[in-house]
């Protein structure tokens, strides 16, 4: 027995080279890269400000306009352009470069400053380590600075200007040798949760 | 995945790079009269007629945007080096002192005191996110299967602020102006501001319609000032189901020459 079969309209071709298409390493990776960016980026957003409730320097709203996504030869790479964000994330060592000590903010009004930044610094050496502080206008003024200088602390102190203006002495930055930060795998969303996103955006692409 | 060579942002430094520094004595509500073309492809800032300062501006905002990976000596693993925004501060602080710069009087530590904290925090943040904005905007509309799969975009807050601007009445009015009711019913239905990328909302946000003086008039956030807003992919699926595209559809990318951003200034 034999079986002529005669295609008299081929549906099937048309829409498999539709799905070839669909299937390009170059669309998978315009489905998946925007969708993992995306996801860092809110995962970033939803990390919140600093721990001790300083007035934010916005690092991880920053660390998510630094983010961004490429197609590479594997596939797709998320990157985050942003200093700090790799030391957060896998820890380690920081030392000082190009001095002898880090600064390390220990005052609302010294986080997210470069002790360069305040005029008028001087070294304070305590049992518990050593410290750059500021005269408070106060004591600036028992020193007999000029009003320009005077003008220049008030304004560098910012924070709580009437308490500031009052106090002696204000402690603005500690001095380290270093310092071992330890790692924060929170500071990425879960690669489970990136390839489920990855796998999510490629399926719509596929289905569109 | 790899973590220990960063690629840069290519489109974000390239727009940078193609910005051409401009010294002004123009005020900022001046310079926003100026052509948008020739303020894209400038770097510049209100009232700095100091070459030197926007050259160093530059340099550190490419630094910001593009940190590199170097070996230090001893060490085995390299670590990542780049300027940040305090760092840059200090930087441009202590070219103003070596210049002797000294603000007008009454203007100190005012936005108009080239040395003051809020003045360089407004530069560094405006031309970091410039970069950044122009770079998404390339990339999101650049390629024919992101605008496919992506078609959207979604305004949102990525910074709080104690008084946050009205971004909500902006996008009902910038609806109105591009006549884009999918947009201004997608507020009023989800509570997004989501639109198409090819609508004419997000050039009308960034021309500040309605009468908003603090945009910058581009098409890509930040869109204004210090406005703490930026902008996200919004995939097929959800802009379909915000009513902002019908099923299988074709999606366009947004009325721009994209070459443009990185002609070099005449």
């Amino acid at each position: 027995m034999s079986v002529t079969i005669e295609v008299t309209q081929d549906k099937a071709t048309p829409a498999i080279e539709k799905l070839k298409k669909r299937l390009t390493p170059q669309r998978l990776a315009s489905a998946a890269g925007p969708a993992c960016a995306r996801l860092v980026q809110r995962h970033f957003r939803g990390l919140g400000t600093n721990k001790r409730g300083w007035p934010s320097t916005h690092f991880w709203a920053r660390a998510a306009r630094a983010t961004f996504w490429s197609r590479e030869p594997e596939g797709v790479m998320v990157s985050v352009n942003q200093i700090g964000v790799r030391q957060r994330w896998l820890g380690g060592q920081i030392k000082p470069v190009n001095a002898r000590a880090l600064t390390i903010p220990v005052s609302p009004v010294a986080y997210g400053h470069r002790a360069s930044e305040f005029p008028g610094l001087f070294l304070l050496k305590t049992k518990k380590g050593a410290y750059l502080a500021q005269r408070g206008v106060e004591g600036a003024r028992a020193e007999k600075i000029s009003a320009k200088l005077r003008k220049t602390l008030i304004h560098s102190m910012g924070g709580n200007a009437n308490r500031r203006q009052r106090a002696r002495l204000n402690i603005l930055f500690k001095l380290s040798s270093g310092v071992d930060q330890a790692p924060d795998p929170n500071v990425l969303p879960a690669m489970t949760e990136l390839s489920a996103t990855a796998t999510q955006a490629i399926k719509e692409a596929i289905a569109r | 995945m790899i973590f220990d060579a960063p690629i840069p942002f290519r489109e974000a430094v390239k727009q940078l790079a193609a910005r051409k520094v401009m010294p002004t004595s123009l005020s900022s509500s001046e310079l926003a009269q100026l052509n948008r073309e020739v303020m894209r492809t400038s770097f510049t800032s209100a009232r700095t007629t100091l070459e030197g300062l926007l050259e160093r501006y530059k340099v550190g905002v490419e630094s910001i945007l593009n940190p590199q990976q170097v070996l230090r000596e001893g060490a085995t693993q390299t670590v990542t080096e780049g300027m940040d925004p305090a760092s840059l501060r200090a930087f441009i602080k202590g070219y103003l002192k070596e210049i002797q710069y000294r603000p007008e009087e009454g203007t100190e530590g005012t936005i108009k005191d080239l040395s003051s904290d809020a003045r360089i925090n407004l530069v560094v943040k405006t031309n970091v996110e410039l970069a950044q904005g122009a770079g998404k905007f390339v990339q999101g509309n650049a390629d024919e299967d992101v605008v496919d799969l992506w078609p959207a975009w979604e305004l949102v807050r990525y910074e709080d602020r104690d008084e946050p601007r009205d971004w909500a009445q902006r996008w009902r009015l910038a609806a109105q102006v591009a006549g884009d009711p999918k947009a201004a019913a997608c507020l009023g239905l989800s509570g997004r501001m989501c639109a198409l990328k090819s609508s004419g909302i997000w050039q009308a946000l960034g021309d500040g319609e309605g009468g908003y003086e603090d945009t910058l008039g581009n098409p890509f956030p930040p869109f204004a000032f210090n406005s703490g807003m930026w902008c996200d992919d919004v995939s097929r699926k959800e802009a379909t189901d915000l009513g902002l595209i019908e099923e299988g559809a074709e999606a366009k990318p947004a009325q721009f020459d994209l070459g443009s951003l990185f002609k070099e200034a005449a």
